[in-house]
């Protein structure tokens, strides 16, 4: 140990190996209850697995937009998770451009206008991509997203032509980056679900239940990320000109 | 104790302790902060990533139910494997961190990591099963 002693972190991890083992027990002892109970519901006369023509399970079933979703794999359809993700990155792209905007009005002025179009865009374009995007949606997805990772790459690379940085290209910070990496990847994404790629996930049982699984990891990075972007803003440092924990030094965080 | 309770227990738990590890960092006292002097130093950035995933673990407990509360465990494993894998190559996160990560907070992200894995995979068993 680096310091000596650390009795909470001790604590914290003793609590979750003896509690995680206690609920791996837990979960192999209720799992064979429930094999049994499935054996024995299927030897037992009159059991049916069918169900209803035009009708699907209704635990394999996920609704969406008040329909029902077919997912061979049961719980959420990789269609439904890859809107979440996508409406995740934009949130999250949203925020961050939020966050930047009231310093860039007082480096470049009414240019900094830009941030909060660009906020307000991607933030309306995540409740839009929540209600079961259609094309022309999915379309100024990708165009808009285009548009601003583009604006983003001029200013690393030629710079703007007024303001602090003018006719210089800007460094390149960590608030900045997580925005472009959520942007590309959100392009990627609708793009993904332009080509109906998430349809052709559905039909493979072991794509559809990875992309049901991915929606969590994916989302909790995509909040983390900006969580740190956002307080990397607030600390002033937003085109990497200190790390992010010497940042987080400078706000009058306890 | 079924599979779906015993996900929700699991994550519930798992969100109890990681936002109370997160919170006493900020407390900043003799037990915990960013000091010297500090038992168990953190930093606040670590603090942060500690109770957002906190959070997450919590909405997976009381906010989802069914097939994608387990799939939200399994997912919770994922991102700790992710997160585990990350800090034990670079202790400081590739600088994000002011403190690198020590021993025991290695044991409490790959403990996340396995035990949110297994009682997700097995819930999951759980849940195939009933519906056959």
């Amino acid at each position: 140990m680096d310091h000596g002693s650390d009795p909470i972190s001790i604590g914290a991890a003793v609590i979750l190996v003896v509690g995680g083992a206690i609920f791996t027990i837990l979960a192999l002892r209720s799992r064979s209850v429930a094999t049994e109970r499935a054996a024995i519901a299927v030897a037992r006369p009159g059991h049916r697995h069918d169900v209803p023509a035009g009708s699907a399970p209704r635990s394999r079933q996920s609704m969406v937009g008040g329909s029902p979703r077919i997912d061979p794999a049961g719980g959420a359809s990789p269609r439904r998770s890859l809107v979440l993700v996508l409406a995740g990155l934009s949130a999250g792209a949203a925020v961050i451009h939020l966050a930047a905007a009231p310093a860039h009005f007082a480096e470049i002025g009414a240019l900094a206008v830009g941030f909060v179009v660009s906020a307000a865009f991607q933030a309306l374009w995540a409740c839009w991509c929540l209600g079961d995007p259609s094309r022309r949606t999915l379309a100024i997805g990708i165009a808009g997203n285009l548009a601003i990772v583009g604006a983003w790459a001029w200013t690393r690379t030629v710079g703007l032509p007024v303001g602090e940085f003018a006719g210089s290209p800007e460094p390149i910070g960590y608030p900045d980056a997580a925005s472009v990496v959520f942007e590309v990847l959100l392009i990627g994404g609708v793009a993904a679900r332009w080509l109906d790629l998430d349809l052709r996930a559905a039909r493979r049982p072991l794509l559809a239940t990875v992309a049901s699984i991915a929606v969590v990891p994916a989302v909790g990075l995509v909040l983390v990320l900006t969580s740190l972007a956002t307080l990397a803003i607030a600390a002033g440092v937003d085109h990497g000109s200190m790390p992010v924990h010497m940042a987080m030094d400078h706000l009058a965080l306890p | 104790m079924n599979s779906n309770s015993t996900a929700m227990g699991w994550a519930g738990l798992a969100g109890i302790v990681l936002i109370g590890a997160g919170l006493l960092g900020f407390l900043n006292t003799s037990i915990a902060g960013s000091a010297d002097g500090a038992l168990l130093r953190v930093d606040t950035v670590h603090n942060i990533v500690h109770i957002l995933t906190g959070l997450l673990a919590l909405y997976i407990a009381f906010g989802l139910r069914g097939e994608q509360q387990v799939n939200g465990v399994i997912g919770f494993g994922v991102l700790y494997v992710i997160i585990f894998a990350a800090v034990l190559v670079s202790p400081t996160l590739f600088g994000i961190f002011s403190v690198a990560a020590n021993a025991p907070i290695h044991l409490i992200h790959a403990a996340v990591a396995v035990v949110s894995l297994a009682v997700g995979f097995m819930a999951r068993g759980n849940v195939a099963a009933a519906a056959r």
